[in-house]
């Protein structure tokens, strides 16, 4: 006979953002998607990465503006089954997937099903953002069509600063 | 170049949560199964390279806990992070040195301890997609969309590659999933993340797989047969989904090239006879048809639709009825190479292929976005 032990895994970290993805999820902060220029190959990149993915170039953290905040959808996904099981409680969330000493950090756990996840090609950037559209009606979502941010009221520099895309 | 190849090959049983083995027993008894296969014992072993997740473990460094099953101890070990049929391939360049005589490659994964999306999300980084809740599925749906969107394919499509190795695969006595399905019952599964239905998607797969590489001298002196392999190729594509044309796969091209010019092989489709690929999702097999050079960028539907890649047709691609059928994580890579041996030295009992076979491609990919890819020409 098999016995099955059941408890799970709890590991806390501080994940250091570095001088690019930090000024990034800053500039998500205060409602900027900010795209950084290549020094090299002057394509601009929203999201940045350390290095350009074109040619390498090392991007400059200052090396960087607000870009608006509409763009094409490229691409979605409409997730509709549960795949992580039922959202625990909060209190779970906290002791086990974010224990309180890292209390600034948002308890991460997907959205409940239905929602998307989307690639959105913002205006001016050569490559395309991955981010969530919910809570409105995603038969609306279709490639090609356009779309805007929007931004949560309360910010503390991190990818889930922009709550969503919602069509235009 | 020194001859180098494959004398013997198992998997275990594959379901989607083997209640009655540890992952460690799960190895144990595939290790076994494999020295029975070649007739040898782990004292005549030179060195054994393992391949498996420690997320999908839940444990750091998660070799370490196995190296008793496996019968690593007291030898020489490395780890693969990345599917068994990787392990494969350092085992190759290991003995193209000529410092060893043979290797065993071992590879297991007992995703049921966890769940897909727990062991996927954790491969996403911490600052642009894991805060997104994206999966294996999520991001396959995602590139699924710009393929379908750039060539004009339909889920129609995607479910035409299920119908076809879920057919295939029903008559594997060694698969998962051995019943056929029709197109209907395809395009009436549940949604997982659009366009990908629960049909589309492989199944969820406890199991673990390994194969005994050796040189040619070893072989011919044990008066073992060899499965040689001709050439490899791997590659790696950028991360960030965002960054890259998701339409096809560079890497998976890439990697092909390096493993044709290696084995010499110029025009795929005539001078293989048949391929093994990772489908873990139906649309990967159509775009693989395209990166891997077997046709056209948009043609993969076209040579599904003629049946060039089915079984009675010149160029089957998953006989065993592939990934769709079974999906044992870090080892649905290693698996297409035992099943690409069983064909060639003509012991795949009941799908044996109708025509004579000499030589295959056996694929496996590893990542989101099918970012890397891993393509071996094998041939008796």
């Amino acid at each position: 006979m098999s016995r099955v032990l059941d408890w799970d895994i709890t590991v806390p970290f501080r994940w250091t953002c570095g001088p690019v993805y930090g000024r990034f999820l800053g500039g998500l902060k205060e409602k900027q998607l900010l795209g950084f220029e290549c020094p090299r190959c002057q394509e601009v990149y929203c999201p940045p990465q350390d290095i350009c993915p074109r040619c390498g170039g090392d991007f400059d953290p200052e090396q960087c503006r607000p870009l608006g905040e509409e763009g094409d959808l490229v691409s979605f996904t409409v997730v509709e089954a549960n795949l992580f099981g039922p959202r625990p409680d909060d209190e779970y969330l906290r002791r086990r997937i974010h224990p309180a000493d890292l209390g600034e950090h948002p308890l991460l756990w997907p959205p409940d099903p239905p929602y998307a996840i989307v690639m959105v090609r913002l205006d001016g950037a050569a490559n395309n953002f991955l981010h969530l559209a919910r809570g409105e009606d995603l038969s609306r979502l279709q490639v090609g069509c356009r779309m805007r941010a929007v931004w949560k009221e309360e910010r503390e520099g991190f990818l889930l600063d922009l709550d969503r895309f919602t069509v235009l | 170049m020194k001859e180098v190849g494959i004398i013997a090959w198992a998997h275990s049983e594959f379901s989607p949560r083997n209640e009655g083995m540890s992952r460690n027993e799960l190895l144990y008894q595939v290790t076994k199964k494999v020295l029975e296969e070649a007739g040898m014992e782990i004292g005549q072993i030179d060195m054994v390279i393992s391949a498996s997740c420690d997320t999908v473990d839940g444990t750091s460094i998660s070799n370490a806990y196995v190296v008793d099953e496996m019968g690593a101890y007291m030898k020489e070990e490395s780890k693969v992070e990345e599917d068994g049929a990787y392990a494969l391939a350092y085992a190759y360049y290991r003995l193209l040195t000529g410092q060893y005589n043979n290797c065993l490659v071992v590879s297991h994964g007992k995703i049921s301890d966890s769940a897909p999306a727990f062991y996927t999300n954790m491969s996403c980084d911490p600052f642009l997609l894991r805060p997104l809740g994206l999966t294996g599925e999520s991001a396959a749906a995602l590139q699924a969309r710009v393929y379908a969107h750039r060539f004009g394919a339909t889920e129609e499509d995607f479910a035409a590659v299920a119908v076809k190795n879920r057919r295939l695969g029903s008559i594997n006595p060694h698969t998962q999933l051995k019943s056929p399905v029709t197109l209907e019952e395809v395009l009436a599964s549940p949604v997982v993340a659009s366009p990908l239905r629960e049909l589309t998607t492989a199944p969820v797969t406890d199991g673990a797989a390994a194969v005994i590489m050796a040189t040619g001298e070893y072989a011919r002196e044990r008066g073992k047969d060899l499965v040689r392999v001709e050439g490899i190729g791997f590659s790696q594509d950028l991360y960030y989904p965002g960054n890259k044309d998701l339409s096809t796969s560079a890497s998976a091209k890439a990697a092909a090239a390096m493993a044709y010019r290696e084995a010499q092989v110029k025009d795929p489709l005539r001078e293989l006879d048949f391929a093994e690929i990772t489908e873990q999702h139906a649309f990967y097999e159509l775009l693989l048809y395209e990166a891997l050079g077997w046709c056209g960028p948009g043609e993969g539907r076209r040579l599904l639709a003629e049946g060039v890649t089915d079984r009675e047709g010149e160029f089957p691609v998953n006989p065993s009825g592939g990934a769709l059928c079974a999906n044992p994580v870090m080892s649905a890579g290693l698996v297409r190479v035992v099943e690409c041996c069983r064909q060639l030295t003509g012991t795949a009992e009941g799908y044996q292929l109708p025509k004579p076979v000499r030589r295959a491609l056996a694929h496996a990919c590893s990542g989101l976005f099918l970012q890397s890819n891993l393509a071996i020409i094998l041939g008796i």
